[in-house]
């Protein structure tokens, strides 16, 4: 669950909209799937996920943002996520999540991890 | 005048946004921003609205036995005939005590995402029950105010009636029933409505220059959007208080220190003072700290534009804003009374 700043490739891929990429993990697949904020809004609504999987949320909106999760299973909060800042949330575990922006509340991603 | 001008045309308003001539189609999209819900406010799977539910609310509501010394109810700061406010620059809580900042309206408060001035409650149900508890508000122990309201007979047959699946004085359903209530409390129809839907002659011309400069130039709109006008966000708007920090320590974030939430503006004209700690006396005060009195700092929000504004322009700003007063006859299209 770190932030990283995004090199130019990834982000032309990543303004598509939610993919899935797929990296050796050893034995085990590990993937990570992307979405973009922009305007005050996630790409999507919506991704599913397998447990173990990493959300790479990349900020390329014009104002700073702040990715929460308030889950019994899991709590996440970035702090702030500048423009072109990128936020990771690893869901260990199945269920449906709600991914908001502390800022924007009206900014939500439902994850639903299986 | 220079970036943007509003002109009459053929009985249509034409809106110049940016220097850019706004008609037809995009005047169109614009307005549809505003455009008042079709659908039933948002209501939890666990709390759909009842007759009966909201009967009690309203009960609960009124009740001053939910403060520790039986003085204080809701509804004393929340009062229907000043528009679910008190009319004063900021709330005054048990024994008289002043608190930081001004009662918030609870018109069209269904449609909200998160609660208070600093967003800490995330459903009304939630947000019902912390003034009752809160020391400087009507502060009484909810585990005392069960106990209470389980001594008054009437609230017996109420609670059975309201949760009939659970039929009993419960903190939960004390929340349930007070949400449900205020999902009721919904604005009704303005001016400007009426105008959105197609009324061309529903607003003085002042009034749309002023929709124009909101949308554009004056870039209320970054904030200000949607039927309630708010975008429900966080955003320090440099006003020169710095003793509340809002929502900064409630998502543990600095940078968001002094922010508060944008407020909804239907009915807005009846509702002064303004800002979160009632420092403004007046709209017009109001879009003269935008245009002029702006507190510098690294905290201010990314979409806060610096602007500046003829004396005209702040005249049809707040024109605008008053085409947003209803006429008292509240929207029940989705009452249970129905």
């Amino acid at each position: 669950m770190t932030r990283t700043p995004m090199s130019a490739g990834r982000r032309s891929i990543e303004l598509a909209a939610a993919l899935t990429i797929g990296i050796a993990g050893g034995a085990a697949w590990a993937a990570e799937t992307a979405v973009t904020q922009k305007d005050r809004a996630f790409s999507v609504q919506e991704v599913t996920l397998r447990a173990g999987d990493e959300l790479v949320m990349h900020n390329d909106d014009t104002r700073a943002h702040n990715i929460q999760v308030n889950h019994p299973k899991l709590t996440f909060n970035s702090g702030l996520q500048e423009p072109g800042e990128d936020t990771r949330v690893r869901f260990a575990e199945p269920d449906r999540y709600l991914v908001f922006c502390g800022i924007h509340p009206k900014m939500k991603l439902w994850v639903e991890v299986r | 005048m220079r970036a943007l001008i509003a002109l009459l045309l053929a009985g249509t308003l034409t809106v110049a946004l940016a220097g850019r001539a706004l008609a037809g189609d995009d005047l169109a999209a614009l307005k549809a921003q505003f455009r008042r819900p079709a659908e039933q406010p948002p209501t939890p799977p666990d709390n759909p609205i009842s007759a009966a539910k909201v009967r009690l609310g309203w009960a609960l509501f009124q009740d001053r036995r939910l403060s520790g010394d039986q003085s204080l109810a809701c509804v004393d700061c929340h009062q229907p005939e000043r528009d679910w406010q008190d009319g004063r620059p900021r709330a005054v809580g048990a024994g008289g005590h002043a608190l930081q900042r001004r009662t918030l309206t609870l018109f069209d408060t269904a449609w909200g995402e998160t609660f208070f001035w600093d967003g800490r409650a995330p459903s009304l149900e939630a947000q019902s029950l912390i003034p009752i508890e809160a020391s400087d508000e009507m502060d009484l122990k909810m585990v005392d105010a069960i106990a209470r309201l389980q001594r008054v007979g009437f609230y017996q047959g109420m609670f059975a009636e309201a949760f009939p699946e659970e039929p009993h004085v419960t903190e939960r359903n004390v929340a349930r029933a007070i949400a449900a209530f205020e999902r009721t409390i919904v604005s009704g129809t303005t001016p400007f409505d009426r105008w959105v839907e197609g009324e061309e002659d529903a607003l003085a011309p002042a009034a749309k220059r002023g929709f124009a400069l909101f949308a554009g130039k004056a870039n209320c709109i970054q904030c200000h959007v949607g039927w309630r006008l708010t975008d429900d966000g966080f955003h320090d708007t440099g006003l020169p208080n710095t003793d509340d920090s809002g929502r900064g320590p409630i998502i543990n974030v600095p940078m968001l220190n002094y922010a508060f939430k944008t407020p909804a503006l239907r009915n807005v004209a009846r509702r002064p003072p303004y800002m979160h700690d009632g420092s403004l006396p007046s709209l017009r005060a109001v879009v003269d700290h935008y245009a002029d009195g702006i507190v510098e700092r690294p905290t201010l929000s990314d979409d806060l534009k610096r602007i500046a504004l003829t004396d005209e322009e702040r005249a049809d700003l707040v024109a605008f804003l008053e085409a947003l007063t209803d006429d008292k006859d509240p929207d029940v299209r989705w009452s249970p009374f129905n």
